[in-house]
């Protein structure tokens, strides 16, 4: 995957159908119809205050869903866009990510990395392990966690480079 | 003086949290966070320079947890409030 800023954007250009697929699964890891874990990870309580979770949980995750929500519409836009620029055996694609639209894509690309984590159990011990076959569908979602990751860390090192 | 005969006596145990306790705005440790992202939340919610925002940070990262704010209660909460919106573990704790 080559990266690329431009003026306006960060595009990500000469990947393969496989990535072109995992980066179209961002928004659907995080979905809340799955459930699982990740509603627990994504919607924390805020403190030991029964009442306060109560309330939290009225009020405060509505919004929270919004913001959410708000954020994986934009990113799906984007994937829409997904471009093929090679034919033949193995296409290759691209993407590009509107410097405006990188607060969604750093919200969404978190979301997707902490759903992945809690529903596959993904310890610290897991992160730090390098690289190996994917061949379970745990190994996948590790792999997945790293994708996006990059992604996150070229998005904050260019937000960084423009304050 | 004796309550009368019939009348219900309720005792009443009030709670009050003074106004003047302050509360602290604690981040605990995530392994799926990114350090840059978490530095780049902390100077975007609280307005920290980057040296501080990176302290943040290393303390949440080596000792699992760090006290971002303290102060009243109601701009605890919203600090909570918009950390969990960046997803990052926040939580609200009294200060001892």
């Amino acid at each position: 995957m080559n990266i690329e800023n431009t003026k306006d954007a960060l595009i990500l250009s000469g990947f393969e159908e496989f990535l072109a697929g995992l980066l179209n699964q961002i928004t659907i890891c995080s979905d809340p119809e799955v459930g699982g874990k990740a509603v627990e990870r994504l919607y924390p309580n805020p403190c030991d205050e029964a009442e306060l979770n109560a309330d939290w949980k009225e009020y405060v995750q509505p919004d929270l869903k919004v913001i959410f929500q708000t954020a994986n519409e934009v990113v799906n836009g984007d994937l829409a866009c997904i471009e093929q620029i090679s034919k033949g055996e193995r296409p290759e694609f691209s993407l590009k990510i509107p410097l405006t639209h990188a607060e969604s894509w750093l919200n969404s690309l978190n979301q997707a990395r902490l759903a992945l984590a809690a529903n596959f159990e993904i310890t610290e011990t897991d992160m730090e392990r390098g690289p190996k076959p994917i061949s379970t569908e745990r190994e996948l979602a590790i792999f997945q966690i790293e994708l996006y990751a990059f992604i996150q860390e070229c998005l904050v090192q260019r937000l960084l480079s423009e304050e | 003086m004796a309550p009368l005969e019939g009348t219900l006596v309720e005792k009443k145990t009030q709670t009050s949290t003074s106004l003047d306790v302050p509360w602290n705005v604690v981040v605990r440790n995530d392994p799926i966070n990114l350090m840059s992202y978490v530095t780049l939340v902390f100077q975007r919610v609280f307005g920290y320079s980057k040296e501080r925002a990176t302290k943040h940070m290393m303390e949440v990262h080596e000792n699992g947890r760090s006290i971002l704010w303290s102060g009243q209660r109601e701009q605890a909460e919203l600090y909570v409030q918009q950390l969990h919106g960046y997803l990052l573990l926040a939580v609200l704790e009294k200060a001892h």
